[in-house]
């Protein structure tokens, strides 16, 4: 007997087989908790010898797995684009998708399946693994401060699901792989670029309207200044403001691709 | 009979491209329908507007009584054979057709037993180290496997050997006899399209230009052919397209197959033995009041669709 819930799982069955065909999600693992471990604990040396605060010492941990150009956070948005650009943008080029909307399924539901698959897994894999590790090596830091270190990854992980909304938004738009995935790496090396540019000039300048328009579509900047203190200091509830409003901005971004591929798209 | 598919004035453009200009088009329960037309006539528009892939910019579709974009229920009574089908390629035929069964609530043992009807043995085999005319047949098991009330081919015999085309052929009328299954198929292979269709429809720029029974149509635009047998019919022909009452000719393995204004049948006979005695060749056999979909098709497609 046809069941809508089976059928959605098993697509998503279908979906997980082809993006993580062995051994591609189990290499990522390992060098995501090979790196993660390496990363943290001469940050974690670190901490400890500076006496840092319990809010500063979780946002140094967490920085040194998420903040680009960390190897961790490389990881994550290699398998994302990888997914997301790549395996999606190749459905749409060679037909696959065609084949997958023959199934009694909304279109809104293949979309939530390729988003679980493509990006869920590597974001439960990701913070899993990360929380992990911190708790490896201070489970009373992870027990304490567990609000801060879920705030924390909210905060860093907002600009990584900014570039995956936008790029899943091209492939749908273009349904095509190879620009999605170029955009993506672009908006990766761009934050790079614009968080160097960003430092020289707010040190020149002393002015700090750079650093609150950036704060929206990439919260984590705000955190950081919460934590260090220097030319900017936003409030706690500030930075609950913007990590707020980075995550409006990408849910809107996603409920627009969600619109757009179950409304208006044309295969 | 009951309607399976209503299309009615459908437009569709891609940007300054107009691929339907008011399309209507109705496929009965139990026919067997063909739609044939030019490259570029509209026919995979209209099929992808039928399958939900594509929304049209005017007009209003329903299949099995639904819109196809809103209701993707429906498509549990759909089979789809697209013409260059891509599957997620790293499964292996049997596994891959499994997950499909439970897709649709089948037993699993039904994977095997459409494979065995199409005449694939390679159950081991990964999707993408499959030829193209065993992609072609993986794409037809596919489309059984929930046993569909219609199916909608996009040029499935494209790519099968003759033997492996006219299995499908066989498939396709036993399916319609045994299981009663509603068939709409584009196809360019018009002589074996004839062979299994009840019905036509023939499509050119994006217009519907004759539709409905084939004996009808044949009536209607008064195909009755005449193939004329013989060991040199491309000389034939050449000399048979300078008479003035000859409207279409073709040559195809069995002959050369012509139609002419209907007065002028008698002087068909005369004028092919004085052809024959002129070009060298032997007459092996005149054949009065043949139809053909082939000729049917070039009638309409010439005239625009209007007698």
């Amino acid at each position: 007997m046809f069941r809508k819930g089976k059928a959605f799982l098993e697509v998503l069955a279908i979906m997980l087989h082809e993006d993580y065909k062995f051994p591609v999600l189990e290499l990522f693992v390992f060098l995501f908790v090979l790196s993660t471990f390496i990363l943290m604990s001469p940050t974690s040396f670190q901490a400890i010898t500076f006496h840092y605060t319990k809010e500063r010492m979780i946002y140094a941990l967490i920085s040194a797995q998420m903040d680009i150009p960390g190897i961790p956070f490389l990881i994550f948005l290699i398998l994302v684009l990888k997914n997301i650009a790549y395996g999606f943008g190749s459905d749409f080029e060679k037909g696959t998708i065609q084949v997958l909307l023959s199934y009694p399924l909304r279109r809104s539901a293949l979309l939530t399946a390729k988003l679980i698959s493509g990006l869920g897994i590597p974001l439960v894999m990701f913070v899993g693994i990360g929380i992990f590790a911190l708790y490896v090596l201070f489970p009373k830091l992870v027990l304490n401060g567990i609000t801060y270190i879920v705030i924390s990854y909210l905060a860093f992980l907002s600009y990584g699901l900014l570039i995956t909304a936008i790029i899943l938004l091209l492939v749908i738009y273009l349904k095509r792989s190879g620009a999605p995935l170029a955009v993506g790496m672009a908006f990766c090396f761009l934050r790079i670029i614009a968080r160097g540019l960003l430092d020289l000039y707010v040190e020149a300048t002393k002015r700090t309207t750079p650093l609150k328009i950036i704060s929206i579509f990439d919260s984590s900047l705000a955190l950081r200044y919460y934590c260090e203190h220097t030319i900017w200091s936003p409030s706690s509830s500030e930075v609950m403001g913007y990590v707020i409003i980075s995550y409006c901005l990408v849910l809107g971004l996603f409920l627009i691709a969600y619109y757009y591929f179950s409304r208006r798209l044309d295969i | 009979m009951r309607e399976i598919i209503v299309a009615e004035d459908l437009h569709k453009s891609y940007g300054r491209i107009v691929a339907l200009r008011g399309l209507n088009l109705k496929v009965h329960e139990g026919s067997i329908m063909g739609l044939i037309g030019p490259n570029g006539a509209g026919k995979t528009t209209t099929i992808k507007i039928i399958l939900g892939l594509l929304r049209p910019d005017k007009g209003e579709v329903y299949v099995f009584g639904e819109n196809p974009w809103d209701n993707p229920k429906i498509k549990r009574e759909i089979g789809v054979i697209y013409e260059k089908a891509t599957f997620p390629e790293y499964y292996k035929v049997l596994d891959y057709l499994r997950r499909v069964c439970r897709i649709y609530g089948e037993p699993e043992q039904r994977a095997k037993e459409v494979l065995e009807l199409v005449g694939l043995e390679a159950y081991n085999r990964t999707i993408k180290n499959l030829s193209a005319g065993m992609l072609q047949k993986f794409a037809i098991a596919h489309a059984l496997i929930h046993h569909p009330r219609l199916i909608i081919a996009d040029e499935p015999a494209s790519n099968l050997d003759p033997e492996a085309r006219s299995k499908l052929l066989d498939l396709i009328l036993r399916l319609h006899k045994e299981e009663g299954v509603t068939f709409l198929i584009s196809s360019h292979i018009l002589p074996e399209l004839g062979r299994v269709c009840d019905s036509v429809a023939i499509i050119n720029k994006g217009k519907i230009l004759a539709s409905g029974n084939l004996m009808k149509l044949f009536k209607k635009y008064s195909i009755r052919a005449i193939r004329i047998s013989t060991d040199k019919p491309n000389d034939f022909a050449n000399a048979l397209k300078r008479l003035s009452y000859v409207e279409d000719i073709s040559v195809d393995d069995k002959g050369v197959l012509l139609t002419v204004k209907e007065e002028a049948e008698r002087e068909v006979y005369e004028d092919s033995l004085r052809i024959a005695k002129e070009i060298g060749a032997t007459i092996l056999g005149i054949e009065m009041g043949v139809t053909s979909l082939e000729q049917l098709y070039h009638r309409v497609i010439r005239i625009g669709g209007d007698v």
